[in-house]
């Protein structure tokens, strides 16, 4: 080692290398002072470096930087050497270190080249810059996106809060609901068990699914027994038929509820009235099945009216009868015209037949005479009868003409007696009404009698009562009777409709308002007005029976 | 047949009385007349010849006892017979007092008629 070093100092017999510049002092302080500035510099450059790469740790390529800093500092060491070798012809050495800083050289180039890609590759401060910006703005969109969904987690907690308030109010609420229900189903069960009208719900299969107490007692059947009938099997057999149908069009929603009375034949074979009201629930979808119905016993009722029907007849007969009383004279008298004529054309025919030559032409005649009166006799009588038979109240197609015109033969005397002319105006066009026919007779029966009546006392002009039938739109008829009498006074025309007001001695007040039933059953009105310039006018209308020609 | 010019006009509203009276009339040989009303036979103009009427009481218009009065009181001597389905005192009392031959209610009896219409001819 020793004498390598020796070796490398050793300056043998090379001449320094001033010699070659003749020591010349200029150019020898040139090179001095150049290499000398070249070494200063260059050595000061690895401190830098060093220092610089001690203060960024994060630098890239440090070994590069090593390397450059190694290679400049061999480079400024030799120039030291240039200067040294000037005075000292130190040149192994000299060249030593040239080749140790010829070999960094190689190094630092190829490691500069090596590392050339990924320097390229080392992103710009403009890059870095922009991405800074880039990143500052992501992490700005981060924030503002957390910010948002930091609300976004504040309000959905909130609202997580609310639905669960609300979900326990309507727990509440339900619970409410079906307490109240419940409430409500028992205190309609109590009606249904405890009503005193029946009850009874009937399923698609036309069967009894619950029935009351009351419907049970009614029909006398058990709710078991119930559950194998139905609303047809149960009723009367002649209200089969329609119960059918009031089925068939409540199941099929072409009814929505009936109202009907009808009969049922009870388990022991009694028949009962019942008023049957059905309603169906309204909406086809829901959930109540079957048809509720409500069932009254009206027997009792029934018996009533039927029993209330036949006093009304019997006392519409008995006006009839009293009406009747008071034409005695007038019907006697219109049986006694046909019969009369009869004797005096049978002694006539006597005589004719008994002569010397009988005149058998006119013997004849007289003999159709009597027959055609006999029969006028009898028609009176049979008038007369219908009249005075006691009758079921009918509805047939009524000729409201012809029960006028009988009328008014019926009274043809007692008009004539009390100097009553009349006057007729039948609509030839008048159609047919449902009536019973002897009670449209006695309406218009007691309205003549009671012109007739009104104008007893009238002296100063003519006795007119005027007959009237037209046809009324929509479908009715009316009938007017109207005198010349001595009208209503200062009375409301319709006061003397009141039952037992009379102006007569001996009436009994009862025919007017006997009429103005009679009509009214029949579904029409009666009613007086005052005639212009005097007298009264009373009329009735009446529905014209369905399908009759107007 | 009994005698030709004497005539008994009959005056009823009611056509079968009128046609059963005519033949009855009739078959004891008197002429014949009918009339519908009161007012029918006044406007006939055959009052001068009539010797007997035979008059219903209850007619539309005029009636039997109407037509008496006026016959009375325009000084006319007709022998009146009247028939009547009504057998009213009072019109009978009316009628016998104001002349009538007689009050026959119907139905009358075929002497009476007779007797009366022969009253009617002596007369």
């Amino acid at each position: 080692m020793t004498s390598f070093l020796t070796g490398l100092f050793a300056q043998q017999n090379f001449i320094p290398h001033g010699f070659c510049l003749a020591w010349e002092p200029g150019l020898l302080w040139l090179h001095v002072i150049s290499d000398s500035v070249i070494a200063v510099a260059y050595y000061s450059i690895p401190f830098a470096l060093i220092y610089f790469i001690s203060r960024r740790r994060d630098l890239a390529f440090r070994g590069i930087f090593a390397l450059t800093g190694a290679f400049i500092l061999a480079c400024g060491t030799t120039h030291v050497m240039g200067v040294l070798t000037l005075w000292y012809p130190a040149y192994w050495l000299d060249g030593m270190i040239k080749f140790f800083t010829a070999l960094i050289s190689i190094f630092t180039a190829g490691a500069m080249w090596w590392a050339m890609p990924k320097a390229l590759a080392l992103p710009s401060t403009a890059q870095l810059e922009e991405a800074n910006r880039q990143l500052e703005y992501e992490i700005g969109e981060r924030e503002r996106a957390q910010a948002a969904l930091r609300n976004a987690n504040a309000e959905l907690e909130q609202r997580v809060a609310a639905r669960t308030a609300e979900l326990e109010d309507e727990v509440a609420q339900r619970r409410r609901t079906e307490e109240t229900l419940r409430a409500s189903e028992q205190r309609w069960r109590s009606m249904f068990e405890a009503s005193a009208v029946g009850i009874a719900l009937t399923d698609e299969n036309r069967r009894f699914v619950a029935a009351n107490e009351a419907f049970q007692k009614m029909i006398g059947y058990t709710s078991e027994e119930l559950s194998n009938l139905g609303p047809v099997e149960i009723t009367y057999e002649d209200d089969r038929e329609a119960t059918r149908e009031m089925l068939d069009d409540m199941l099929s929603g072409r009814q929505a509820d009936y109202h009907v009375e009808k009969r049922y034949r009870r388990k022991d074979g009694a028949v009962i009235w019942v008023r049957v009201s059905t309603a169906r629930a309204p909406e086809p979808g829901s959930s109540l099945h079957g048809i509720p119905t409500i069932i009254e016993d009206i027997t009792e009722r029934k018996r009533a009216e039927d029993e209330l029907q036949e006093a009304r007849d019997a006392l519409l007969r008995v006006a009839r009868l009293s009406t009747m009383g008071e034409l005695s004279a007038s019907i006697a008298h219109e049986v006694n015209q046909p019969l009369s004529a009869i004797v005096a054309n049978g002694i006539a025919c006597q005589r004719l037949l008994a002569a010397a030559t009988p005149d058998l032409e006119e013997a004849k005649e007289a003999v159709g005479d009597i027959v055609s009166d006999g029969r006028r006799a009898s028609a009176v009588l049979a008038r007369i009868r219908q009249l005075a038979k006691k009758s079921v109240p009918e509805r047939v197609s009524v000729d409201v003409n012809g029960a006028i015109s009988e009328v008014l033969s019926l009274t043809r005397q007692e008009l004539q007696r009390s100097q009553v002319s009349t006057r007729t105006e039948l609509d030839p066009n008048l159609p047919s009404v449902l009536a019973d026919r002897v009670q449209v007779q006695q309406v218009v029966l007691n309205l003549v009698m009671n012109g007739i009546e009104a104008m007893r006392g009238v002296k100063d002009r003519a006795r007119v009562l005027g007959v009237t039938s037209a046809v009324a739109a929509p479908a009715a008829i009316t009938v007017t009777v109207e005198d010349t009498g001595i009208g209503f006074g200062n009375n409301e025309p319709e006061h003397i409709f009141e039952t037992f007001f009379t102006t007569k001695d001996d009436g009994m007040g009862m025919g007017l308002s006997i009429s103005r039933s009679i009509v009214q059953a029949h579904g029409g009105r009666l009613w007086a007005a005052a005639r212009a310039p005097i007298g009264a006018a009373f009329s009735f209308t009446l529905p014209a029976s369905a399908g009759a020609q107007t | 047949m009994t005698n030709d010019k004497f005539i008994v006009m009959i005056v009823d509203d009611d056509e079968s009385v009128r046609r059963a009276a005519r033949r009855l009339i009739r078959s004891y040989g008197f002429a014949v007349e009918t009339f519908v009303s009161a007012d029918d036979f006044l406007a006939s103009g055959r009052l001068s010849e009539t010797a007997c009427l035979v008059l219903d009481v209850q007619m539309p218009g005029l009636n039997g006892l109407e037509l008496q009065s006026r016959l009375v009181a325009e000084g006319h001597q007709v022998a009146i017979i009247f028939i009547t389905g009504f057998d009213d005192e009072n019109a009978r009392a009316q009628a016998l007092k104001a002349g009538a031959l007689s009050y026959l209610v119907k139905p009358f009896e075929e002497a009476d008629l007779l007797n009366s219409i022969n009253l009617a001819l002596q007369r």
